[in-house]
């Protein structure tokens, strides 16, 4: 297994970017160059110093189960907007201004910088940065262009999830075709995670990368097993429809819904990594923000050890910062995200580009939509 | 040669000459929906004429997005699917509301009226929570099954009951039934009661008395009621999702994937006029059948059935019966609510582990739901007020003026109910945006406005034309103002009418939840903070919540209802007191 040096996790012993920033900036250097360096250069007129002393106001828009008040500033006015899908952080931050930052999964990095909705981060103005632990810090998948886009938030993985009471583990694709099985599986209506999951039924070596004929292989796929699924539901829905009986497998499932799952009196729901992969909750920061100080100050307090268990305890799902790993449900305990990332490989996003040998993600949310209708 | 011109011909013309092109009245609810839905419904029907990137438009009239949907069998499949659903759901669901109706006003005599709060009590909890405790009912393990199975009627659950074609319809006829009632309840509340004491005395049984005078008076209370019915159940995609398994995608949902993933407007756009166009369609078609059908009726080839229609039916309260079966449709998932708003783990629905009242508490002190609360008391105050002031004027010009573009105005009136939820949300989006209005609670109530205005005009229109016009008449032959008859005689008669609809109306914006996540920015209602607890699942708060709405909207219908009768009691008084003092 890959080691990371301990400094890496535990805190800034080396020199880097952030150091260097601010004895360039006592210098006199880091200002004089702002006017030449790209977005970012917002942040070579702020210092972490000027960052975490912002008060004020700060409109988030997040999912619900990132709520976690009593993690946040206290000298930060929140205010916390909802999105109940992940399509529509595309439509409610269409008017400038009106948030200033949103966490959504970094697949969507490449729609928003299309849409010119979100800008480069300065990680030299996250005292916390540090903090997370490097796969995630270093991962491709959070830039693009050589700069971050995102900060990585909370992260999970979808798993195939069963109840052991009327089935044993699928271990394999076929065993999901098994007639005992139909119109007993869920698939949520998301068209990312499960064409995705398809995709690795399928064989594809780059599930978010399909050429052309790869994308239609793994189509022809999903199509075939239409008679195995009774419904497409909502996230959130397959919690109370594994718990009435009403469905006995359902993939791709995350971590909150084993939990809840069970409490709500599934007791014998159990998890496999069959076609799992991994994904990153991040912040963005989206341009014309008004209150850019304080979102910084707001991301950098979120990554912090203590406010990563209380989110992580809250949405139950894993942390970006391996310190808060024992606040994980004892359900889903594991070492180090590392090691849990090698059970689920971490998925790039799906580009959005026309002109590519990739299919792009708007021929993915149109098949979908046609799958549903069908 | 010209003919001479004859008395009433003059009298029309003179009348005629009178008429104004929109009276006073009526202009500002005009304006204001031409701003709101005109406007930005135009801008969409542009779009559906361009051409769309990912994320983007291009600005160049094409016809592609036509031709498109005429190729893909899928959307149009799915189209005439979402329509024949809605179809045969309106079409119980009116047959049921006739019968709830009928027994309300001829049977239940003075339980009638609470009957009738009683199904429109149904209306005010949150939709979501409500059919999330449909499917408490019907699932696998749900109440159903298991009550079915310890009462050893079947060995093995039905699975049936959810995920299909049958789920979908039951599951609309349940959500709309409520609103059916109303509309057609007004249509035979106005009926002469004189006429039935003629057909009577004329020797004609109940079946010809009903169709000859009680169906082709209240027909007009039906239509509205199918209409209602079928425009909202075909667009609604929340409930078919929730309920109908694969077969719940319904063309509401198609054009919400397109306004939102797939970001292609201009389909979506496509879609949701040929959406309308399939309602106008299909309303054009009943209606026309109905038309042929009294033509037939009226044929005289069916002289020689009269003698079966002057029957006398034995005494069986089958309005009754079905009455009080609706209300047990109607409240279980109520019950359900309740119930389960006291459970002891976090799934709102079963198995039932425990007695607990922490979930309340936890919504109690909640500060977000705090938050949440005050923006939807907020938005509904200001949907339900400014509703009322464009509403009430525009209501009472359409009843006794007559004007050159009063059906354009009654149509346009109407037009937020028959636009989808989802279309107008875009609509009003893309609008602020345009015009740099910033999103918030301003917006969304000015949503609200608009959303809940027709519900105001309907039931106050309602009313109105059961009053006797010469009954303001005489207010002004005895040297009343104009003002002074609004104020003392037509306002009190409505009053009523204008507290029903008000509390209509703010049980109509406490539970919106598509236009107002759309324009609402980034604040939230409600509704919305439902949805958003929806990723994680629904746990039995929200059961809590909807209890308390439910609760908080009837103890305001209560208090409305006791001013009401206050007021008309102290009126009683004063005009007792000033006819003993003449005497």
């Amino acid at each position: 297994m890959r080691k990371f040096p301990p400094s890496l996790i535990s805190g800034p012993a080396h020199p880097n970017r952030r150091r260097l920033l601010q004895q360039m900036t006592a210098l006199g250097i880091a200002p004089a160059l702002a006017g030449f360096l790209p977005q970012a250069a917002f942040a070579s007129g702020e210092t972490q110093e000027t960052i975490n002393a912002t008060t004020g106001p700060v409109n988030m828009l997040g999912s619900q189960p990132y709520e976690t008040q009593e993690s946040w500033p206290k000298d930060l006015a929140v205010t916390w907007g909802y999105n109940s899908t992940n399509e529509e952080i595309i439509t409610k931050t269409t008017q400038a201004g009106t948030f200033d930052a949103v966490i959504i999964y970094q697949g969507m990095i490449d729609q928003l910088r299309k849409l010119d909705r979100i800008e480069p981060f300065d990680t030299a103005l996250l005292s916390n940065w540090e903090l997370v632990a490097p796969m995630f810090r270093d991962a491709d998948v959070i830039r693009r262009d050589g700069e971050i886009y995102a900060i990585p938030f909370h992260w999970g993985y979808g798993y195939l999830a069963y109840n052991a009471d009327f089935v044993t583990a699928p271990a394999s694709y076929e065993d999901l075709l098994s007639p005992n099985l139909t119109h007993k599986i869920a698939l949520p209506d998301d068209p990312y995670a499960v064409i995705t999951t398809f995709a690795i039924f399928a064989g594809a070596k780059r599930p978010n990368n399909l050429t052309r004929q790869e994308f239609n292989d793994t189509l022809k796929l999903l199509k075939s097993f239409r008679s195995q699924v009774l419904t497409i539901h909502n996230y959130g829905d397959e919690i109370g429809l594994f718990a009435r009986g009403d469905i006995w497998v359902g993939f791709p499932e995350y971590s909150n819904s084993l939990t809840k799952t069970r409490e709500a009196g599934a007791a014998n729901m159990q998890i496999t990594q069959l076609a799992a992969w991994s994904y990153i909750d991040c912040f963005m920061m989206l341009k014309g923000a008004v209150n850019k100080n304080a979102a910084y100050k707001f991301i950098n307090n979120a990554l912090a050890t203590e406010n990563q268990k209380l989110s992580t305890a809250h949405s139950l799902a894993f942390p970006v910062n391996d310190a808060a790993i024992p606040a994980v449900s004892p359900d889903l305990q594991y070492k180090s995200a590392e090691q849990a990332l090698k059970l689920a490989p971490m998925m790039p996003g799906v580009t959005v580009e026309t002109d590519g040998p990739d299919v792009p993600f708007q021929d993915w949310v149109q098949a979908w939509i046609e799958f549903k209708a069908t | 040669m010209t003919p001479a011109p004859t008395i009433d011909g003059i009298l029309t013309m003179m009348r005629r000459s009178r008429q104004k092109l929109i009276p006073d009245g009526a202009i500002p609810a005009t304006l204001y929906l031409f701003l709101l839905l005109v406007i930005p419904l135009s801008i969409l029907v542009t779009y559906s004429f361009w051409k769309a990137d990912f994320f983007s438009v291009t600005r160049t009239f094409t016809l592609e997005n036509y031709t498109h949907l005429i190729d893909s069998p899928i959307f149009l499949s799915i189209l005439l699917k979402s329509l024949i659903t809605s179809l045969i759901a309106s079409t119980i669901a009116v047959f049921i509301a006739y019968q709830i109706a009928y027994a309300v006003i001829f049977k239940f005599r003075v339980w009638g009226p609470r009957i009738l709060v009683l199904i429109m009590a149904s209306l005010l909890s949150s939709y979501i929570v409500r059919l999330y405790a449909l499917t408490t009912i019907l699932g696998t393990n749900g109440i159903l099954n298991k009550a079915f199975i310890s009462l050893g009627i079947i060995d093995e659950p039905l699975s049936y009951l959810l995920y299909g074609y049958p789920a979908i319809v039951l599951t609309l006829v349940y959500v709309y039934l409520p609103m059916a009632v109303l509309p057609i309840y007004a249509g035979l509340q106005g009926i002469d009661r004189k006429l039935f004491e003629a057909s009577r005395d004329l020797g004609f049984g109940p079946i010809r008395t009903f169709l000859r005078i009680t169906l082709p008076l209240s027909m007009r209370g039906v239509r509205t009621a199918f209409a209602f019915c079928f425009i909202l159940a075909a667009a609604d995609y929340v409930a078919p999702r929730m309920v109908g398994g694969l077969d719940g995608q319904m063309i509401g949902s198609i054009i919400a994937d397109q306004f939102g993933g797939a970001s292609n407007y201009p389909f979506g756009a496509t879609l949701s006029i040929s959406m309308i166009f399939g309602f106008a369609i299909v309303l054009g078609g009943c209606f026309g059948i109905e038309r042929t059908i009294v033509a037939i009726g009226k044929l005289p080839l069916w002289r020689g059935t009269a003698r079966y229609t002057q029957l006398r039916l034995p005494n069986m309260p089958v309005t009754e019966t079905v009455t009080l079966l609706s209300l047990v449709f109607l409240f279980a998932p109520l019950i359900t609510v309740f119930v389960f708003s006291f459970n002891d783990t976090p799934n709102p629905g079963l198995p039932f582990s425990g007695f607990t009242l922490h979930w309340y508490g936890d919504v109690i002190s909640s500060p977000e739901f705090h938050r949440v609360l005050k923006a939807s008391l907020k938005i509904a105050a200001i949907g339900v007020v400014g509703a009322m002031a464009l509403g009430l004027p525009i209501a009472i010009v359409l009843v006794r003026r007559n004007f050159y573009l009063k059906k354009p105005v009654n149509l346009l009136v109407f037009a937020p109910m028959a636009v989808p939820g989802v279309v107008i949300g875009v609509a009003l989006l893309a609008t602020f945006v345009t015009l740099e209005i910033r999103l918030g609670l301003a917006t969304a109530a000015a949503a609200h406005v608009m959303l809940v205005l027709p519900f105001v005009v309907q039931v106050v229109r309602a009313r109105l034309e059961k009053v006797d016009e010469r009954v303001e008449e005489a207010a002004r032959d005895l040297g009343s103002s104009a003002f002074r008859v609004l104020r003392t005689v037509t306002i009190p008669i409505l009053l009523p009418a204008i507290l029903g609809a008000g509390m209509l109306s703010a049980a109509v914006s406490l539970d919106e939840l598509l236009v107002t996540n759309f324009t609402i920015g980034r604040d939230a209602t409600i509704p919305v903070w439902i949805a958003s607890q929806m990723r994680t699942g629904l746990t039995p708060a929200l059961n809590a919540v909807a209890i308390m709405m439910m609760v908080g909207t009837l103890g305001m219908i209560g208090a409305a209802f006791y001013l009401v009768q206050f007021s008309s009691r102290k009126r009683t008084k004063q005009v007792q007191r000033a006819q003993n003092d003449a005497r």
